[in-house]
């Protein structure tokens, strides 16, 4: 087991650096030059030469990286450029949001689709199986943009049971806030709602066709009790695994979220950045997320090396 | 999201001991007889991809009104002259749908074909030769998937601009390093099956081993993937649309017509409706045939769905 977790360590951080060093290269990719494609044609010279040296773009590459890496590791997400605000101040009023958007579909998507995808396991064949199979393919299928447009036209605009716009902050007003998150939840998690009833559904019908199982019966045990004893439980180890995964999905996914309902989260953040061109915001967001994505994976890595013990032989 | 989702192993179809070195005999067999085992929802996945890949060639053709000028009132219900009713400037939504189908499939296409070429070379080099070709592949492959899928597409096209060709750029970018792993694995699995190294001990080549032995086998999970590239590349440029940095507005997609539609929502909800129907509709019927395909490529898959 220690020498599995080193491994995933060692790779995990080399992952982590190329992914630095890719984000970081991203504002010199921008075609033309990117400190006038930020201040626009008619900035000040002052202005510009200000900006270049802020981002040591007048330095060689690697010291300009080390430097940026440096104060990245320690904190400094540098200024947002209009505005001028510590770049990790904004992020850090906006994150909440994005967090409990994402918390939020990924509890709906566990009470929903696992008992969705037992249901179909066990009904193998029948209606409700085919019911579950054809809603989680619609679920795949569907934007989760035109799904967001349609719960708010039909339970805010029609029905009225939910806000149309306007979030409430939490401190204001907790479960009223809570409650504008209910549509955005629902329309972020539908997608991985499917995933993980598809996934459920076929981890719980190859634990019921394992030798154990046919013994189990074969000894006279109740149904019930083989399928929520001795199935689910180990049925529910890769779909452990998928839901950490989905998470870090969750909040790359999210930023569409907030642009339909208007949430004041990251992603909302991070199209307001790219329309004002501030790159040092697009980095910092992109960044967090995907480290946050990074380490979930590796934690679920561990977890299902610690759960499933040929996991750690097998590859590598 | 689909990593996890195919299997590479496949059962070993060729007895060794008597038929050491015969070529996928089964593989043939399966392509001639895709169409005929094909499930009753992949054949409708089929047409409906089909009709909407024939409805987006002739769009000019069929448009009734021009796209990009107003024809009738604003914002007017579906009529017999306005079948989908009209758009917030009084234009046909109908003809925009058509002109906008152009964009979705096209971004399929490209997305897809570019993730098979990319993916397929890579991915089969990487579990072929191994070794530090292997090493490299691998470990780019695992910083582009270290982004969440949506957020690469944002990040590549804040960074590249808008329009359609940097959004293919973006997508595949995305899509082929998921192609490149299944591929990878795919091979590597194939390396270690008793027809493969029977056929290297008999003193086939390496290159023919590659491509008699391997790429038949290959193919087939490659194409399973290449469908939900396709619907994955439909629904992200979709998405890059509606959030105002894929194709930008007044050229028409069904992700910037359903953007546009938001402030009318109220008033006019059909426009929005109908180009995100469309739009599910096509993905629905690339992933029925993507599922049809993947139960005729990997038949152990099927056992469990």
């Amino acid at each position: 087991m220690v020498t599995y977790i080193v491994k995933r360590l060692g790779s995990t951080l080399l992952t982590l650096l190329l992914l630095s060093i890719g984000i970081f290269m991203l504002i010199r990719l921008i075609p033309g030059d990117p400190v006038v494609a930020m201040l626009g044609e008619d900035a000040t010279p002052e202005r510009v030469a200000d900006l270049r040296a802020q981002y040591g773009l007048d330095q060689a590459l690697i010291p300009q990286f080390l430097n940026w890496l440096g104060n990245v590791v320690t904190g400094d997400l540098g200024q947002s450029v209009p505005t001028s605000r510590p770049v990790a101040d904004l992020i850090l009023t906006r994150f909440p949001v994005t967090l409990v958007l994402a918390l939020f579909a990924t509890l709906l998507t566990i009470v929903v689709a696992v008992p969705m995808g037992v249901a179909a396991a066990t009904r193998r064949g029948k209606l409700t199986d085919k019911t579950v199979l054809l809603t989680s393919l619609v679920g795949i299928s569907i934007p989760s943009f035109f799904l967001g447009i349609m719960l708010l036209l039909l339970f805010a605009v029609r029905l009225h049971w939910f806000p149309t716009f306007g979030f409430r902050s939490f401190s204001e007003d907790f479960f009223g806030s809570l409650r504008g998150f209910v549509l955005p939840a629902v329309s972020l998690g539908a997608l991985y709602l499917a995933i993980v009833a598809r996934m459920t559904r076929a981890s719980m019908l190859e634990v019921l066709s394992q030798d154990y199982i046919v013994t189990a019966e074969a000894s006279g045990l109740s149904r019930l009790r083989i399928r929520y004893r001795h199935a689910l439980k180990n049925a529910l180890i890769p779909v452990v695994t998928v839901v950490g995964l989905n998470f870090g999905a969750l909040l790359g996914g999210s930023v569409i979220t907030e642009q339909v309902f208007n949430l004041p989260g990251l992603g909302t953040l991070l199209l307001a950045s790219i329309d004002r061109r501030d790159y040092p915001v697009i980095q910092a967001i992109v960044l967090l997320i995907s480290v946050i994505y990074v380490v979930i994976n590796l934690l679920v890595d561990l977890l299902y090396g610690f759960l499933d013990p040929r996991v750690r032989y097998a590859k590598n | 999201m689909r990593r996890t989702d195919i299997t590479p192993e496949q059962p070993v179809l060729v007895d060794v001991v008597t038929e050491p070195v015969a070529p996928p005999a089964q593989v043939r067999r399966t392509r001639m007889k895709l169409l005929r085992h094909m499930s009753p929802m992949s054949k409708i996945g089929l047409v409906v991809v089909g009709v909407i890949v024939l409805l987006a060639l002739a769009a000019p053709l069929l448009a009734p009104f021009d796209p990009l000028a107003p024809s009738a009132s604003r914002l007017a219900g579906p009529s017999g002259t306005h079948f989908f009713g009209t758009d917030l400037y009084g234009r046909d939504v109908l003809s925009r749908m058509l002109i906008g189908a152009r964009v979705s499939v096209m971004v399929g296409f490209v997305v897809t074909l570019s993730a098979l070429v990319i993916g397929g070379t890579l991915g089969c080099v990487a579990g072929f030769v191994g070794g530090a070709a292997d090493a490299v592949v691998s470990r780019i492959t695992e910083v582009l998937l270290a982004v969440p899928g949506v957020l690469l597409a944002i990040a590549i096209v804040a960074t590249l601009g808008s329009g359609v060709w940097n959004v293919c750029i973006a997508l595949t970018l995305g899509q082929a390093p998921i192609m490149i792993r299944v591929v990878r694995s795919s091979t590597l699995a194939l390396r270690e099956r008793p027809f493969v190294r029977a056929a290297h001990a008999v003193g086939a080549t390496r290159l023919r081993i590659l491509f008699r032995h391997i790429a038949p086998y290959v193919l087939g999970v490659a194409a399973v993937q290449g469908t939900f590239v396709f619907a994955h590349a439909i629904l992200y440029e979709a998405a890059l649309s509606f959030l105002g940095i894929g194709v930008k507005p007044p050229d028409p997609t069904w992700g910037n017509m359903i953007s546009e539609s938001r402030a009318f929502l109220s008033v006019q909800p059909w426009n929005a409706i109908f180009p995100g129907l469309a739009i599910t509709l096509l993905v629905l019927g690339v992933n029925f045939l993507g599922d049809g395909l993947r139960d005729l490529v990997d038949p152990e898959n099927q056992e469990r769905s």
